[in-house]
């Protein structure tokens, strides 16, 4: 693992299968959240695409198969 | 008291380069942005697993947007691997039928990589009444509403007249049939008639893809032509290509596939100067640019190991071509093809109703297989054939990736649903780990562009992040 220098937290240290942990949220913090799904162009959502091949360096050809059945 | 959650297996954090974290979680496609240290804090938090959460003191709503996004799921949820399951097996069945055409295991060209075994091998007159057949027997038996027929060789272009007569059966059964019919093709350019557009038209081709290994010098050199052959029009492989590409773009999609070993990085630039000065990219069929790494692509073709880009290298040529190439986005890779929402389909060889005919009419599941009499799964033709075993049919038929020591306890499983089913079959164990390597990686900054924020120096996933407690 490679991860950088950083300040390390641990809320709960458990050899628990199911350690309870706790949220515990600061005064000011905030957060925003960013939905990131499958987008065309126009960035409107994706109907669903299948390709002949779909996998990275396996790559046979990456021709559009059509949209996906009933979606 | 408040209610208690469970965090999902499939979030990961990513630190940020302004001192944040982003967490992402894989079985849904969302992503949550948490600045600050405190930020890290509750991302480090949530990645844990399995854990339950008891957000007593934080506002509802935050709660409720983490439960939306999927990085909390309430006490009680379903399993997640089994919604995964559910979803993978949904997905063949709705993935477009594909039928690949093998018209010939010949090639006029001899690339030093091929992966085919070249041989007479070709289908005949007397196969399509046979192939027309067993696929209408599989659009009806799958009440599927469109076919997609993909032309493969060998070069397909050495059998025209199968070809035709073949296509033009194939459309009348699905006008018959009431259905949509396309057609592709993967070919070296090489061998087609004088009016390419016009031979695109009449077989439906909605797209093409021609494969450089490129500019001239380089790309006559590996793709060669055989002794005995000649080009359509006596030109180079090369010239030849170039003007069927040029001729295509007038009527439909063509790909550009440029193979890539450490012997002809150096053409990139020019080859993306010749793109602009033939105005690929602005003509009424798209055209895309598709960099692919000369790698082993079956059992028959270990020797490319000596020859291939590190897939470390092969990144950081992508990157130049994006960087260089005035339309990006019509660079395309295999890669996250379903952007970071989980998959959705599967490729044509776990497609349900989905089959390839090989040259010696022998069906097979994936393209890359045909020639390999071995993994056939079956036959067109009968004969002794018949009667082989297929052993490869129940892999075929039974793939789950959800299933896998390694894959169902894997993070990034909702969007690599296992990476390529072939490596599997053959133990690949090397192709399986580049997989792994390449999300370990690569993932962290396909989150952060997402989100227009920049992955800390030197971050990647560990084992930690993709493998947790089964």
């Amino acid at each position: 693992m490679k991860r950088p220098t950083r300040k390390k937290i641990t809320l709960v240290a458990s050899k628990e299968k199911s350690p309870e942990v706790t949220l515990r949220l600061r005064p000011g913090l905030s957060f925003e959240m960013v939905d990131i799904l499958p987008a065309t162009p126009d960035g409107k959502p994706d109907a669903g695409r299948a390709a002949l091949c779909g996998y990275g360096d396996a790559c046979l050809a990456l021709v559009d198969v059509g949209a996906i059945d009933d979606e | 008291m408040s209610r208690v959650y469970r965090t999902s297996r499939y979030n990961l954090a990513v630190p940020t380069a302004d001192g944040g974290a982003l967490l992402y979680n894989a079985a849904s496609g969302a992503v949550v942005s948490f600045p600050g240290s405190a930020g890290v804090e509750i991302a480090e938090n949530l990645v844990r697993w399995p854990a339950r959460i008891d957000p007593e003191g934080v506002a509802p709503s935050i709660v409720s947007r983490l439960v939306a996004a999927g990085i909390l799921r309430p006490e009680g949820a379903g399993d997640e691997l089994l919604a995964i399951r559910q979803r993978y097996w949904e997905a063949r069945g709705r993935t477009p039928m594909t039928l690949t055409v093998t018209t010939t295991q010949d090639c006029n060209l001899g690339c030093w990589y091929c992966y085919e075994d070249r041989t007479e091998d070709a289908l005949q007159e007397h196969d399509v009444d046979a192939i027309v057949a067993e696929t209408r027997r599989r659009l009806v038996a799958g009440g599927r509403s469109a076919l997609h027929v993909d032309w493969y060789g060998g070069e397909p272009m050495l059998n025209q007249e199968f070809l035709r007569s073949c296509s033009e059966r194939l459309q009348a059964m699905a006008r018959e049939l009431g259905i949509a019919y396309a057609a592709s093709m993967i070919s070296n350019g090489s061998s087609w008639p004088n009016d390419p557009a016009g031979f695109a038209k009449a077989h439906q081709l909605r797209q093409v893809q021609i494969s450089f290994d490129g500019m001239r010098s380089r790309h006559n050199r590996v793709r060669r032509l055989r002794s005995g052959y000649r080009t359509s029009r006596g030109a180079s492989p090369f010239d030849e290509a170039v003007s069927v590409v040029d001729a295509l773009l007038e009527v439909t999609q063509v790909d550009v596939r440029l193979n890539l070993t450490p012997a002809n990085v150096e053409d990139v630039g020019p080859f993306l100067d010749m793109v602009e000065e033939r105005r690929w990219l602005d003509r009424p069929g798209r055209c895309t640019i598709q960099p692919a790494r000369v790698t082993r692509f079956s059992q028959r073709s270990d020797f490319v190991r000596r020859n291939e880009l590190s897939p470390e290298a092969f990144e950081a040529v992508l990157d130049r071509v994006r960087e260089r190439c005035r339309k990006p986005e019509a660079v395309v890779t295999a890669w996250f093809q379903d952007g970071l929402g989980p998959k959705r389909s599967v490729c044509a060889a776990l497609a349900a109703d989905s089959f390839v005919v090989g040259a010696e009419a022998l069906v097979y599941r994936c393209g890359l297989q045909v020639g390999e009499r071995e993994r056939a799964v079956e036959t067109l033709r009968g004969g002794p054939e018949a009667d082989a075993p297929f052993e490869d049919r129940a892999f075929w038929e039974g793939f789950d990736p959800t299933r896998m020591p390694d894959c169902r306890r894997c993070t990034f499983l909702p969007i690599c649903w296992g990476g390529c089913p072939k490596k599997h079959l053959e133990g690949d164990r090397q192709s399986l780990d580049n997989t792994s390597e390449f999300y370990r990686r690569n993932l962290p900054h396909r989150i952060a562009a997402g989100s227009r924020a920049e992955v800390a120096a030197g971050f990647r996933f560990g084992e930690e992040d993709q493998f947790k407690a089964d």
